[in-house]
């Protein structure tokens, strides 16, 4: 890739009194990139972007965004950034088109292109029909919908979107997603953070964050591939009974229920992976449940997180 | 629209800030509500209720002289409305009786020596006894009868003119009141300057221009505090901070409107007191409005002083009337300024209502320009440019 950068970050701590919410954070992030961060409530995603955005002074460390430095170059960064919060953060007594209105202008549009790019951005997401409707009274989905219309109003270089799809229903977060790209084919750089595997796969690359640390980031092939624990998937009926005897099992470090299947992270010292599951059959025969099936399997995204986050380490991901 | 487009970005920005204000404003029913009904309401409640003024007090008066001009006092006592003489017991005895038991509040003694007195120039004392327990009784008896005194002492100068000068000049101070200090209590006299400027001593007149002051304070700083504060709790200000807006635009765009909003309720404070009380407005509309600038202006800063030092609503309405007491307390409002302790009238001084308060009672009732009033207009510029200095170190577009 020889997009130029658009992020790099060295160091980039902040800590609330005791808490280090963020801790020496290294990121390198290049043009038109979707990078993902995932990590659990309270990994300091939010933190993490709030001083990327240049809206939390860095208690250490620094970052060049866009080429400003900040946090020295804050306001000058605004212009070029696209951001939207975790929490709704518009008007819910304007309606959508004076949503729409007050952004565009807050960012400098005026006059015929500030209606123009206005009308433009409310037919792109559909929101024509809906333009004299107040946010209170709009769905989940279409809040978000018009969120990130009035944070891309402005054409941002730069779009940053804090757990965008929390609360929205698994259609809706593909069609936000499909946007995301849409707009990435413009030429924007895409950062988002999200709890939800399904979505970090889609990113370019993922920033794994545990207790304010990026634990990994790569693509999410990379990652699983950099997973030295092994994986046995496992299926048996009834469910729940088969993770409380995986559970008990020496060999399982972690047990994950991924629908009707249940992921096993493989102690270090467990026998290879043929053999624990082979172990984990008979186990599971021994205690009378039905259709036991367990084989190696490719781990997943969700299994790289879980790996790192009992300390388990990638081999070369860490980038 | 096309005029706003040439304007500079910051301006243009400014604009789009005051223009959100207001749309949220014209859809906030109750607050809206609250612009133009609390004046109303203070109005009617200070200018009705809270009433000052004393009239017919019963009164029992004593006519030992019993001569033309001893009934024509009684009746020239009437004529205040203050008194209401509803007995006429024979000695100055029976008349206490009845102040004892309540029956009257007040008893006026005219003794037998009184029109010869008055004639001869000796000085004629009427006695006036007043049940004190009743301080706003008290007062108000003291100021009737002191505008009564000056009445008929100018009125029997013109009677006896004839006369020659020695008598002219003896008449004049002859008639006098002495109110019994016993009963009476002490408070200075200070109606000489109010029967001057509000001869009938109406409260309305005199609470109204104080009134407007009061009622700005309460809503200015309470509204331009909330408004901000609510954009902190209701997440919005997170949006603000990401945008390119500079926090003088941000300050100057939340502000503007409510200086526009105080200038309506200006406006409706004077219509009702006018209409409601006929308080006049005697001085300059211009001198009235730079200073009511000043003051809003004052009060609107030290909103976003209030807003900066808190982060949710609750906070700011409590930190606001923690000002806003003081304020009516202090300023003379309540209280005449000048019996108040030293040390409070020290706090007074700090207050802009004070010195707003001075400025509008003189311009609408002494018909004073701003010029008769350049302390009390520093006073009110001092202290804004004081709350601007603190609103601009404390107010950031930072995440609270």
């Amino acid at each position: 890739m020889a997009e130029p950068l658009v992020i790099e970050a060295r160091g980039l701590t902040r800590r609330f009194g005791a808490l280090v919410a963020v801790d020496g954070v290294d990121l390198a992030v290049r043009q038109g990139e979707v990078i993902g961060f995932l990590g659990p409530n309270g990994a300091g995603k939010s933190t993490l972007i709030r001083m990327l955005v240049g809206l939390l002074p860095p208690s250490a460390g620094g970052a060049t965004v866009l080429g400003r430095a900040l946090p020295g170059e804050a306001e000058r960064l605004r212009p070029d950034v696209g951001y939207m919060t975790q929490r709704f953060s518009l008007y819910d007594d304007l309606t959508v088109a004076e949503n729409l209105r007050f952004a565009a202008e807050i960012f400098g549009l005026t006059g015929e292109e500030r209606d123009r790019r206005i009308a433009d951005t409310l037919a792109e997401f559909g929101l024509a029909e809906r333009r004299a409707e107040r946010p209170a009274t709009l769905s989940g989905g279409w809040r978000q919908r018009l969120a990130l219309a009035v944070a891309t109003v402005h054409r941002p270089r730069l779009l940053v979107l804090d757990e965008p799809t929390a609360g929205v229903d698994p259609e809706r977060r593909r069609d936000f997603w499909a946007k995301l790209f849409e707009l990435t084919h413009r030429g924007a750089t895409i950062l988002v953070s999200t709890h939800y595997m399904d979505e970090a796969v889609r990113c370019h690359r993922v920033c794994m964050l545990i207790r304010g640390r990026a634990v990994a980031v790569g693509s999410p092939a990379l990652l699983t591939d950099a997973l030295e624990g092994r994986i046995v998937e496992v299926a048996a009926a009834p469910l729940e009974r088969a993770i409380a005897v995986l559970r008990s099992m020496e060999l399982a470090a972690s047990v994950t229920q991924l629908g009707r299947r249940v992921h096993v992270l493989l102690a270090r010292e467990a026998p290879s992976d043929a053999d624990a599951a082979a172990r984990i059959r008979e186990r599971l025969v021994a205690e009378g449940l039905e259709g036991p099936r367990a084989s190696p399997a490719e781990p997943n995204l969700e299994d790289v997180f879980v790996a790192l986050r009992l300390g388990e380490s990638l081999t070369e991901a860490a980038a | 629209m096309r005029l706003a487009d040439a304007l500079p970005l910051p301006l243009r920005r400014v604009l789009s800030v005051a223009r959100k204000e207001l749309l949220q404003l014209a859809r906030d029913q109750l607050t809206m509500g609250f612009v133009v009904g609390v004046p109303i309401v203070q109005l009617a409640l200070f200018g009705y209720a809270i009433n000052q003024d004393v009239r017919h007090a019963e009164t029992a008066v004593v006519d030992l002289s019993n001569t033309v001009a001893s009934r024509t006092l009684a009746g020239e006592l009437e004529a205040t409305q203050t008194f209401d003489v509803v007995a006429r017991p024979a000695t100055e005895d029976l008349a206490r009786d009845l102040l004892r038991r309540g029956d009257v509040r007040v008893a006026v003694v005219i003794p037998s020596g009184f029109t010869r007195d008055a004639y001869r120039g000796r000085g004629a004392e009427v006695s006036i006894l007043v049940d004190a327990t009743d301080p706003t009784l008290a007062r108000a008896v003291q100021a009737s009868i002191g505008g009564l005194e000056a009445h008929l002492n100018t009125h029997e100068q013109a009677f006896v003119v004839d006369a020659g000068d020695a008598t002219v000049r003896t008449v004049r101070s002859g008639v006098s009141f002495a109110v019994r200090p016993d009963l009476v209590s002490d408070a200075p006299w200070r109606f000489s300057v109010l029967t001057f400027y509000n001869p009938e001593l109406r409260t309305p007149v005199f609470v109204v221009p104080a009134l407007l002051g009061v009622i700005l304070t309460t809503t200015m700083i309470l509204m331009t505090a909330l408004s901000i504060v609510r954009e902190r709790e209701r997440g919005t200000f997170e949006f603000l901070i990401g945008t390119p807006v500079h926090r003088f635009e941000l300050m100057i765009g939340k502000i503007a409107p409510y200086v526009g909003i105080g200038f309506v309720q200006i406006v409706i404070v004077l219509l009702s007191g006018l209409l409601l009380f006929r308080v006049p407005l005697r001085g300059s509309v211009l001198d009235l409005a730079v200073a009511s600038l000043l003051f809003i202006g004052a009060n609107l800063t030290l909103g976003l002083v209030i807003s900066s030092v808190t982060t949710n609503q609750l906070q700011a309405t409590q930190l606001s009337f923690f000002f806003f007491l003081p304020s009516v307390l202090l300023s003379g409002f309540m209280f005449p300024f000048h019996a108040m302790p030293k040390p409070a009238q020290w706090l007074g001084q700090l207050l802009p209502l004070t010195h707003y308060a001075r400025i509008t009672r003189g311009i609408l009732l002494r018909g004073s320009g701003l010029g008769d009033h350049l302390a009390d207009a520093g006073a009110l510029l001092l202290f804004l440019v004081v709350t601007l200095g603190l609103a601009t170190r404390l107010f950031k577009k930072e995440i609270g």
